[in-house]
């Protein structure tokens, strides 16, 4: 394990609206590769380093960083941070679900199972009510691993290729989208079984998605550069497309104001979508090609992975009201 | 994962042999095609060597890869990265695919393809021989 302090950026802005926000920007070692981060209760930050096979463990105060190997031909993809403070990752190199001990920093592996297919392409995580842990694999699969029983299960998803992000609702239900297949779904907790729900844009390419506070999914749509939401107590769907030329909407986040916070490639943004007012602000970035795949965040921040310029962003905001 | 395909589709596969130069047939013949039919798992998330695929998939089409000029397929929406490297002159050949798995930034900076590098050398090999099945470019 190697430890660093980080160069830090500080640039504070004054968006288009009158909610101060201030950007830093954390400049990685080479070849680290920031796929996907995520932040703990306290603060501290976590990355997939997806081609050097390394969990990124950030302190955001003092820029003190050390980079965990995460196994022999490991290449993470997402990260999350547990319920119970730990981060897990969707390890696409290693076919397995691995988790990083906060404090030991001991690596723990649940490969799938390998009879059914040896590289899935995992991609994304999310808890469910009960402490089990459910993951896409974008070559077609999704599953679900109880890590006190050590038990995994792994199912075929809807239309083949395509499963991508995923997310966990305040109730404890799980969805996830497709990307190839063009669809969100909702799984049985206990049986596996998806049923699927198809949004209202043909070939939207459904590329990410989040609940807000309401239990509500919001998709970011790659292919129509929407971004989309369903309400599942509704049965309602409804859908904007984002500012600028030829939208590209990669990452959701909702933050825990219910503020929709995107990704846009064509713009080489971060966009902050109000549901109330409807209205987009945007934050972009200080370098072309941040790429950003993914974001989450908590309370007044927004951390974001700038998988094209090898950073890590963070965005303060106040409370939008 | 693999889906049943086309009994036309098996017939450009094996007839894809006959058009490949000789370079190229060298090149593969260090690979296992039918274990690159596994490796592909790593890439048939987003690509297919399918002629009759019809998903819309985040990268392009590896059928007859082998000899294309990158970013040559009409209509696939290419990062700039891979169109000015096309524009450069990079052709897909045993040899630059062999570079590009092993290190998509190395050959391409700013490439939008987030695949991890490759770093088994005969799985590499195996890949492209299953690659080179389908035959080469032909504008």
């Amino acid at each position: 394990m190697r430890c660093l302090v980080l160069a830090l950026v500080v640039v504070a802005a004054a968006s288009s609206t009158s909610h101060a926000q201030q950007s830093k920007y954390y400049e990685l070692p080479k070849g680290d590769y920031p796929h996907d981060v995520a932040v703990g209760r306290n603060g501290e930050v976590w990355y997939a380093g997806q081609k050097l096979g390394i969990a990124g463990h950030l302190d955001p105060e003092t820029g003190k960083l050390d980079r965990i190997p995460l196994g022999k031909n490991s290449a993470p993809h997402g990260v999350i941070v547990g319920p119970d403070g730990a981060p897990w990752f969707t390890d696409g190199g290693q076919n397995a679900i691995v988790r990083v001990d906060p404090a030991t920093k001991e690596v723990k592996v649940w490969p799938l199972p390998p009879e059914r297919m040896p590289y899935t392409n995992l991609n994304t995580a999310a808890f469910d009510g009960k402490g089990r842990i459910w993951f896409t694999g974008q070559n077609g699969i999704y599953g679900r691993l109880d890590p006190k029983r050590g038990d995994m299960k792994v199912w075929d998803a809807p239309k083949g290729r395509g499963a991508y992000g995923i997310t966990g609702t305040p109730t404890g239900d799980i969805w996830f989208v497709s990307l190839a297949g063009n669809y969100l779904a909702n799984v049985d907790l206990e049986t596996g079984a998806a049923t699927v729900y198809e949004p209202p844009t043909k070939d939207q390419g459904a590329r990410r998605v989040w609940s807000d506070s309401k239990g509500r999914l919001w998709i970011s749509e790659w292919n129509s550069g929407n971004v989309s939401v369903y309400d599942p107590a509704a049965k309602t769907w409804k859908q904007w497309l984002l500012p600028g030329e030829k939208p590209r909407t990669y990452a959701v986040w909702v933050d825990p104001d219910d503020k929709v916070w995107l990704s846009d490639w064509a713009a080489n943004a971060i966009v902050r979508f109000d549901p109330a007012s409807e209205q987009f602000e945007s934050f972009p970035s200080d370098r072309p090609g941040a790429n950003v795949r993914q974001m989450l965040g908590r309370e007044g921040e927004t951390w974001i992975a700038e998988s094209g310029t090898n950073r890590l962003r963070v965005i303060r905001h106040a409370a939008t009201q | 994962m693999s889906r049943p395909r086309p009994a036309a589709f098996r017939g450009f596969v094996l007839s894809g042999l006959l058009y490949l130069a000789p370079a190229v047939v060298q090149a593969v013949a260090a690979g296992d095609a039918a274990r690159g039919e596994l490796a592909f798992q790593r890439c048939f998330a987003c690509h297919s060597v399918d002629p009759y695929e019809t998903a819309k998939l985040q990268g392009p089409s590896l059928y007859r890869i082998m000899g294309r000029p990158a970013g040559a397929i009409a209509g696939f929406e290419y990062s700039d990265a891979m169109r000015k490297k096309g524009a450069a002159g990079l052709v897909w050949d045993a040899a630059t695919l062999d570079r590009y798995l092993a290190d998509p930034e190395g050959l391409v900076p700013e490439t939008t393809m987030s695949a991890a590098p490759l770093r088994d050398e005969q799985e590499r090999a195996d890949l492209l021989a299953y690659l080179a099945r389908s035959g080469s470019y032909r504008p």
